[in-house]
Parts: C-alpha cells; sequence; structure tokens
C-alpha cells in the first residue's frame, strides 16, 4: 500500500507565520475600513431572517406550556408586536414570534397542533388575503418553511449555528443582508446608491419599520395592486381552510393550550379594499365562529383602531411598543375568560 | 455540521488544539477518532450506530478472508460485507425509490397498491463510507494484506474530513499514514489553511452567492424558460456544483492537512477537458476511479468485444448516477454520460485527432464542446421532475421564446463566476495548487488569501448545504 502524491504542503514552501499574519492583518484593516464606510453611511447590523433562525424559534416552542406563548402569522404581526413591551403587560413569557412576513400562518399552526408537547397559547394573526389566498400560494411557502426547520432541526448544532450568525449579524454591519453582492449589484445598475433600508429583523425575529423613511403613499400603492391581482376563494375553499384551523385549535386545546385569533389594523384604500373583498360577516366572524374560543378583532376595540397604520397595513417601529400593551392587555382578559 | 459553519470552526480549533497535547500517536489517533464519532454525531447520533456496523462487519470479513484457505470461504466473507454494506445503502437510500417505483409498476398493470410511506431517513454520507470500506475488503479479497491496528481502521472509515461527502479516500492511500506519529506542523497548518480560505470562498462566494440564485430561479421556473435563460441557469447550476463540491474537497484536503494527513486530490479543472473520458478523469476522481476499479473493470472494461465495452461503460455510468440519487432523473444523467463516452470511443477509433487536436483553435473547440455537452447533462440532475427537464432541454436546443424574466443582476454574478471558472480551469489544467502556489512569493499569498477572506467574510451567509450531502 502506498502514499498517494498530492498536494504536499512540503513543496509550497513558507514562511507560513509571515504570511498569515499580513493576510489577518490586511484582512482586518480592510474590513475595519469597510464596517466604518457602512457605518457612516447609516447601515446598521442586522440579522437574516432566515430557516435557520426561523427553526431555532421553532425549536423553542417545543414543550411550551402556557402561559408562554407563540404568534403566528405574517408581516403584520411581525411589525406590530414587540416582545419585551406583551411579557412586560402580560407578565408572561416573551413570546416566541413564528410569524412569516408573506406567509400563511395555517402551515405553522398546524405543526404545532401537531407537536403533542406543545401546551402553549398560539396567538394567530389573521390577514384574509393570506389566510384565504385562492392559490394556497402563501400556504405552500409556509409548509417549505416547517419542512426546512424539521430537516434542520436533526442537526444537533443548529442552535450553536444560530446563535453564532445573531451574534456575527448584529455585530458588523458589512453582513447586513442589504448589503449583498447581487442587491448592491441590482442597485448600481439601476443608477442607485445603497440606502439603509427602513426595516429590518432582529434576533428574536421581531420587525420594525421607520415610516419615517418610507414613501407611505408608495408603498400602499403597491399593497393595493398587489392585492388586485389576487383572486379571491370561493366558498368552499373557505371551508377547507376555516375547517383546518379549528382542527388544529381543537387538538392544542385539547392538550390545554389556547389559540387566540387575532385581526389587526388596516386602513386607508387597502383597508377599504380588504373589507370589500374579505367582508367581516363572510370570513372573520365564519371563522371566529367555527374556531369558538378568544378572537380580537380590531374594529372592535376603539384603542386598537386609533393605532396609524401609515401603508394601510403595518405600524410604525416607534408605535409598536404601546400597540403591544393594548392588544397584550386584551388578550390576556381574552385568554384569562376562555380558561 | 458542515464545514462553512461557525460551529465546525469552533470544532476545527478544539480539534487541532487537543492534537497537539503531548500524547502518545495512539491516544492521538484515538483522540482524532472520537473527535470524528463526535462531528458525525451532531448530524443524528443514533446514525454513528451504522458506521459502527460497516467497520466491524469489514473489519472481521477481511481478517476471515485473509485466513480462509477455500475459494468459497474467501467469497462468503466477501459476500458478507458486500450484503451488509450495499444492504445498509440499499435500504436507506434506495428503499423509498424501490417501493414507489413498484407501486407505479403495479399501478400501471392495473393493480391497486398503496402502501404507506416509508419515510426512511438518509444517513448523511453513507454512500461515501460505504464505498470507502467496500474498497478495502475488496482489495483485501483481491490480495492485499489486511491492515493490523483496528484503530488505524476505523480512523480510515470516519476520518472526519471526507466522512460525509469524500474525497473516497483507498485504504492503500490513508492507512500507511497511521503509521508514523503525526503533528500539525507549521507548514501543515500554513497550506492546511490556504486550501480551507480557497475551498471556503468557492462555496460562499461563488457557489452560493454568485450561481445559486440564478440556477435556483430557472429550475425552479423550467416551465416557462426561454433559450437563454435556460442555458444561463444551466450553466449557473455547472458552476454551482463545481464550486460546491470542489470547495467541499478543498476544504476536506485541507483540514486533513492540518492534522499532517495528505488526501487525494478530487478535482483537477474539469471544465477543461478534452472529451469525457478526460472528464472523467478530472471529476470526482476519487468516484470515477473507484467506478472504473470495482466495478467497469471487474465487467470486463475495455479489453472485450467492442459492443460489450459500450455496455460496460453504460452499465458503469448508469450505477454512477444512481449512486448519487434514488431518482430515476440521476439514472438518465448517468445514461446521458455511458452515451458521450461510447459515442466519444467511436471518434476516437475513426478519427483521433478530433478529440485531442494539436491547435489552440481546436483544442478550445474540444474543450468548449466538452463543457457544453456536460452542462446539458446537468439538467438532469438538477432538474426536480422529468417534466421540468424536458421543458428546459427543448428551450435549449429548439431556440423557443419564453416568459421566464432572468434577473439582470444574479445574471452578470453568474456570468463572471462562470468566465472566472472557464479561464481557470483553462490556465490550471496542467498545473496544480501546488505549483500554482509556489509561482507568488509569501506577500503575495498573503494578499491572495487577504482577498479571499474579505470576500468570504462581505458575503452574508445562508442556509444553503453542500450538493453532496445529499447523496
Amino acid at each position: 500500500m502506498t502514499v498517494p502524491s498530492s498536494i504536499s504542503s512540503s513543496e509550497v514552501g513558507g514562511p507560513w507565520g509571515r504570511t498569515w499574519i499580513l493576510a489577518i492583518a490586511l484582512a482586518a484593516v480592510a474590513l475595519g475600513a469597510i464596517e466604518l464606510h457602512w457605518r457612516a453611511r447609516g447601515f446598521k447590523p442586522a440579522v437574516s431572517d432566515s430557516a435557520r433562525l426561523w427553526s431555532t424559534h421553532r425549536h423553542r416552542a417545543h414543550g411550551l406550556e402556557r402561559p408562554g406563548s407563540v404568534i403566528v402569522g405574517a408581516s403584520r404581526v411581525q411589525y406590530a408586536i414587540d416582545l419585551d413591551a406583551f411579557a412586560d403587560e402580560t407578565g408572561w413569557p416573551v413570546p416566541i414570534q413564528l410569524a412569516i412576513q408573506g406567509r400563511s400562518p395555517l402551515p405553522i399552526l398546524n405543526d404545532l397542533a401537531e407537536d403533542s408537547s406543545f401546551k402553549g397559547l398560539v396567538i394567530v394573526e389573521v390577514t384574509d388575503r393570506i389566510l384565504f389566498q385562492a392559490s394556497r400560494q402563501r400556504e405552500r411557502r409556509a409548509r417549505l418553511r416547517v419542512a426546512e426547520s424539521r430537516e434542520l432541526a436533526v442537526n444537533q448544532t443548529e442552535g450553536l449555528e444560530a446563535w453564532f450568525e445573531a451574534l456575527v449579524g448584529s455585530t458588523f454591519a458589512f453582513r447586513n443582508p442589504e448589503l449583498s453582492p447581487d442587491r448592491l449589484l441590482a442597485l448600481s445598475q439601476a443608477g442607485l446608491r445603497a440606502t439603509p433600508r427602513e426595516r429590518w429583523v432582529e434576533s428574536d425575529r421581531s420587525a420594525k419599520m421607520d415610516f419615517s423613511r418610507v414613501n407611505e403613499a408608495g408603498l400602499e400603492q403597491r399593497w393595493v395592486r398587489r392585492l388586485a391581482t389576487e383572486k379571491r376563494p370561493g366558498l368552499r375553499l373557505r371551508n377547507e381552510i376555516i375547517g383546518e384551523v379549528a382542527a388544529s385549535a381543537e387538538a392544542i386545546r385539547a392538550r390545554g393550550g389556547e389559540v387566540v385569533l387575532v385581526k389587526l389594523p388596516n386602513s386607508g384604500r387597502l383597508g377599504e379594499m380588504e373589507n370589500e373583498r374579505f367582508p367581516r360577516e363572510v370570513f372573520w366572524d365564519v371563522l371566529a365562529e367555527r374556531v369558538g374560543g378568544p378572537a380580537v378583532h380590531f374594529e372592535d376595540y376603539e384603542e386598537l383602531r386609533s393605532i396609524p397604520t401609515p401603508d394601510g397595513s403595518h405600524v410604525d417601529a416607534a408605535d409598536a411598543a404601546e400597540f403591544t400593551r393594548t392588544l397584550a392587555r386584551i388578550i390576556k382578559q381574552r385568554a384569562a375568560v376562555s380558561r | 455540521m458542515v464545514f462553512d459553519s461557525f460551529s465546525f470552526l469552533l470544532f476545527f480549533a478544539v480539534v487541532v488544539a487537543g492534537y497537539q497535547l503531548p500524547l502518545p500517536w495512539t491516544w492521538r489517533k484515538t483522540l482524532l477518532l472520537l473527535f470524528s464519532y463526535g462531528f458525525y454525531a451532531a448530524w443524528n447520533p443514533p446514525f454513528v450506530a451504522l458506521i459502527w456496523i460497516s467497520t466491524g462487519i469489514d473489519w472481521f470479513a477481511t481478517r476471515r478472508i485473509a485466513r480462509s484457505t477455500t475459494v468459497a470461504s474467501r467469497r462468503a466473507y466477501l459476500l458478507l460485507s458486500l450484503v451488509t454494506n450495499l444492504g445498509l445503502l440499499g435500504f436507506f437510500k434506495y428503499g423509498g425509490f424501490l417501493l414507489e417505483s413498484f407501486v407505479v409498476l403495479v399501478q400501471s398493470m392495473g393493480g391497486d397498491f398503496r402502501p404507506a410511506a416509508p419515510d426512511i431517513i438518509l444517513p448523511v454520507g453513507i454512500s461515501f463510507y460505504t464505498f470507502q470500506t467496500l474498497s478495502y475488503t475488496i482489495d483485501v479479497y483481491r490480495g492485499e494484506k489486511p491492515w493490523p491496528s483496528f484503530l488505524d481502521f476505523a480512523l480510515y472509515v470516519t476520518f472526519f474530513p471526507q466522512l460525509v461527502a469524500g474525497p473516497i479516500v483507498r485504504a492503500g492511500e490513508f492507512l500507511p499514514q497511521c503509521r508514523e506519529s503525526r503533528r500539525s506542523t507549521a507548514e501543515d497548518l500554513g497550506w492546511g489553511l490556504s486550501l480551507m480560505v480557497v475551498g471556503l470562498f468557492f462555496k460562499t462566494v461563488l457557489a452560493d452567492a454568485m450561481l445559486a440564485p440564478l440556477a435556483d430561479a430557472v429550475f425552479a421556473g423550467a416551465q416557462k424558460a426561454g433559450f437563454v435563460a435556460a442555458w444561463s441557469g444551466v450553466f449557473a447550476f455547472s458552476g454551482q456544483i463545481y464550486f460546491d463540491f470542489a470547495g467541499y474537497s478543498t476544504i476536506a484536503i485541507g483540514a486533513a492537512h492540518c492534522l499532517g494527513f495528505t488526501l487525494p486530490m478530487n478535482f483537477r479543472s474539469p471544465y477543461a477537458s478534452l472529451g469525457f473520458s478526460d472528464f472523467w478523469r478530472r471529476w470526482h476522481i476519487s468516484l470515477s476511479s473507484w467506478l472504473r476499479d470495482y466495478l467497469y473493470i471487474p465487467l470486463g472494461g475495455n479489453r472485450r468485444q467492442p459492443i460489450r465495452v459500450s455496455m460496460n461503460l453504460l452499465i458503469t455510468m448508469l450505477l454512477g448516477g444512481l449512486w448519487h440519487g434514488a431518482s430515476w432523473l440521476f439514472v438518465l444523467w448517468g445514461a446521458l454520460h455511458g452515451l458521450y463516452l461510447m459515442a466519444e470511443r467511436k471518434v476516437r477509433e475513426h478519427f483521433p485527432h478530433w478529440i485531442e487536436p494539436g491547435g489552440l483553435f481546436g483544442r478550445l473547440f474540444v474543450m468548449v464542446g466538452t463543457y457544453l455537452l456536460v452542462s446539458f447533462a446537468w439538467v438532469f440532475f438538477r432538474a426536480s421532475d422529468l417534466s421540468s427537464a424536458m421543458s428546459l432541454t427543448h428551450a435549449m436546443w429548439t431556440g423557443a421564446a419564453g416568459e421566464l424574466a432572468v434577473d439582470r443582476a444574479q445574471l452578470e454574478l453568474a456570468l463572471a463566476a462562470t468566465f472566472l471558472m472557464l479561464v481557470g480551469n483553462h490556465f490550471m489544467r496542467e498545473r496544480t495548487f501546488v505549483g500554482t502556489a509556489h509561482l507568488l512569493p509569501w506577500w503575495g499569498r498573503s494578499v491572495v488569501l487577504a482577498a479571499l477572506m474579505i470576500a468570504i467574510a462581505l458575503t452574508p451567509g445562508n442556509d444553503r448545504a453542500f450538493l453532496y450531502f445529499q447523496f
């Protein structure tokens, strides 16, 4: 048996100590300069809202019991809820944020229902056009996230990896996903400079939107255009989706958990269109009745109605804590009544 | 634990530190073995038992083979190893696929057979370590002496740099290195870490950040792709899979070097190949040489009648395709390469100068032709289903217009990486990493390493696993 001829180090030659010291020094100086450059331009460290990060938080929900709570839904609830304010107001543990922007909460709710160790409180945010999407495309994308999470959960070092990623992501501005090479190239092709985005995600997966730097009207128009292209489901599909939500809620409640349905504020042209396409009495009321238990619709509470949604859909980061406290008080009352 | 992760950096630092402890060589090898089991257990602890089974059975079988005095007895122990290793591989990797294919067959004959879904988890790296241990048993069956140390053999099967995605190392390449005490010298660490940085750059910057976005977009929208989108997506995937897998192999070789071990090369500028037999001497070399030595040659190799040689080539490539995954698409990919090799053989017989022409222009023409046809074959490797593969094939060869819009930034990044790859492969065709590194002064290597580390640091991470982990 013979040793292979390969890429033997002895053929390369040194001096390796000097080579590596200079390489590390050059890299450190260059990265330091790049970090200062982006910070001077207003960029901050930001976490990537990746499947790994989501999976880590989903893992925390395993074995959770009341009053521990989990939030599922889409972007509205991810931007609107200040997790610390929720915990402070209710006296409950800090909730786990599992909402995913643009994806249906249904597969996540089903996943929690299938997890026999989960006995916590689930806050299900209902955005009609997402939960009741006729093509169920948003549902498939959420199901994919659940599947990815199950695959990642097999790996014993996922938690450690997510911790490292969050640490690096929240330390260095140059790791901000907004500064990825493809995005910078796309901006330069459009003749634009990279500017700090008004939206970002934190390591607890709460999202923030700073509307002082947003073209609110433009954003609202974007939501309106998107809504206009989406088909409304027929009654059969509506009933099917409602049936699935109810079955999952029943399974969670049977183990001592609870499910609270929540409808967050909308406003302006987008609000009008949503109410027109998804009339409350045809969608929300039927869902709330069929699922049973606590259900909070913003229209029923003056203190929720008064919170502004500058783009017709989302709460500003500056209002999130106040809004959360109000909503938390209501949820705590409603959940207590249901026990 | 994947190589491009923070967890691996931490793990590797602990391994290198532990390896430097002033302990006898046997203890340090034991430490390496335990770290290797820990590395594998980080995926799914119960599956370590499968490695123990393979290790134990092959150790036992090879000692019995060496002691056997009759041919029947030697064959029986070889059979024991083959049945155990291929049985485990067959169950975990092909169980679901065989059942699914059987159901389709029964239903096509009018039967109604609906078994429960088998729900089998594929143990990571099983195809790699199974082939590795099998090669040892077959070598002993063919007359090599079995290695005297069980510890060395267990380390050979489990050595963490090559455990989950190769290179598929032969016993003769690894075990003799276990004889004498090894340390991480400054030379080993300096060169090994350099290779790891190069491999990480291949994976995170070129494969994941520059090529994968376009490949993913085109293969996801295959049904709507036109000529330009289809070819650009396929070129992007050609580059992605090369940088992904060559990146993994380079990190593996570098990690082994840091510990004083030498692993064989797995890639040698494959996209500068002159023809398909040249391609298979340059792409995933440890697998293609395994298939050559343990399948193609035992089938008769090229010392038979032309028709039989063609069949041998086809069978080898079909099984090589199936090795990559339990899907008929992999079989089609293997079949396509089998046909390429058969056609090349015919051309070589009648027009030998066509495959390896003398002039630069002619060589470039053959290289580009090989690259185009190899890239086309990747369609069947990457497509999620046959219908998507056929849609892309149609768009690529008929010039059909499509509705799929290609993102300009993604296209430019992929083209830049593809250009870099083709020029780099052409430049490195007759060169080695060592020779190229040798050309640079020490400070020149520092500048290159710094540039690669900066690029890696500036590329935001993602959750993309190494493609070859699924095999």
